[in-house]
């Protein structure tokens, strides 16, 4: 998302920058030339046309409601594309040590994946908050969850976390049905 | 521990673009929705029915046309200055500063960006653990910071490479460097997939 920012903010400010640049020019032209106007734009024939547009017209509204999804999507952009980095305890005042979401949860799915029973394993991971989603075939789920719980939490207090996320471990058990 | 390490070593700073790009749809949706609410007749059917064009702000315009023409010409210029600044902050790369190390009368010594990236991922990557690391200056000549970014192995036990990335590979440039202090961010990728042999 910040990738897409940057490109979205690049691509706005050249829109920004030509509209402003075409409007210079075309009313220097204008003011020097006004017989040879339009410059660039056929200006003129938008002016008429707008004239004859009303609020109210069907086209216009449209318009203008497309135009509102956009800025909603651009608003959406700007909001979302923040980084959320999970930050570790700083050896020294002048060393800060981060690691990402997606690590943080690949190393935890990695490690609940090795213990006992466990079939498959989900993880979604933020700064607040490990989910683990874990299926399993052979243990009841009322066995593995508090093993599992232990086994990660083992694993989280060996990670020089500066804030412990929360842990959620949902077992599903296929045994218990039979 | 308060630390002094600057935002902008931990990640190239996107808060201009973000702020700009949330303005800017800010600015579009509530024109948009502005005229949508006109065009609905919110503000009256009578206002509803009068062009894009509004009459009173063409009569304004015509009365005052040197005025116009001075505003349409400033605001134009302004908007270029600002959309050309604008769009190359956002794409210019960031700058990879080289490190002053001493100023002795006319002599000056400076070390250059890559050979500290270089020198620095080379130690990184010696620490047992480490897959992958790659390092570069940010900041200004006189005031450096470091950014470390590190893929460890799944084995990888991070205290133990914590340790020695800070007692060697950080105080180690330091000290080659001849500098007390160089912020250092240190991103850690946890559980890199191990880079398969080419076979």
């Amino acid at each position: 998302m910040r990738a897409a920012v940057r490109l979205l903010s690049a691509l706005l400010g050249l829109l920004i920058g030509s509209a402003g640049g075409l409007l210079a020019a075309e009313t220097t032209w204008h003011w020097y030339r006004p017989q040879n106007a339009p410059l660039l734009l056929p200006w003129p024939t938008w002016r008429d046309r707008l004239n004859e547009l009303t609020w109210a017209t069907t086209e216009v509204r449209l318009a203008a409601a497309g135009v509102a999804f956009a800025g909603l999507l651009i608003l959406l952009v700007a909001l979302l594309a923040r980084v959320r980095m999970i930050r570790m305890v700083n050896p020294a005042t002048t060393v800060t040590v981060e690691t990402t979401p997606r690590s943080l949860a690949r190393a935890v799915s990695h490690h609940v994946r090795q213990q006992e029973n466990v079939d498959t394993a989900s993880v979604t991971a933020t700064t607040r908050k490990v989910r683990i989603r874990v299926s399993s075939s052979f243990a009841p789920a009322a066995e593995l969850q508090p093993q599992l719980v232990a086994a990660v939490t083992d694993l989280l207090d060996d990670l020089p976390l500066s804030r412990r996320p929360k842990l959620s471990v949902a077992v599903r058990s296929t045994r218990e049905r039979q | 521990m308060t630390n002094t390490v600057p935002k902008r070593a931990q990640r190239r700073p996107y808060g201009v673009d973000r702020t700009l790009t949330f303005l800017v749809g800010l600015a579009v949706f509530a024109t948009a929705t502005a005229a949508l609410i006109v065009g609905f007749g919110l503000f009256g059917q009578v206002r509803s029915q009068r062009p894009l064009l509004d009459p009173i702000a063409i009569n304004w315009l015509t009365a005052e046309p040197t005025v116009a023409r001075i505003t349409a010409i400033t605001l134009g210029v302004l908007l270029t200055v600002l959309g050309l600044w604008w769009f190359l902050y956002a794409l210019l790369p960031e700058r990879k500063p080289d490190i002053d190390l001493h100023h002795h009368g006319n002599g000056r010594l400076t070390v250059a960006a890559t050979a500290i990236a270089v020198a620095v991922r080379a130690d990184a990557e010696q620490i047992d653990g480490v897959s992958k690391a790659t390092a570069r200056t940010v900041g200004k000549a006189d005031r450096p910071a470091l950014r470390l970014d590190i893929w460890l192995h799944e084995s990888a036990d991070l205290k133990d490479v914590w340790q020695q990335l800070n007692d060697h590979v950080l105080s180690r440039t330091r000290e080659s460097l001849g500098i007390d202090t160089l912020p250092t961010a240190v991103r850690i990728q946890l559980d890199a997939p191990r880079r398969e042999p080419v076979r």
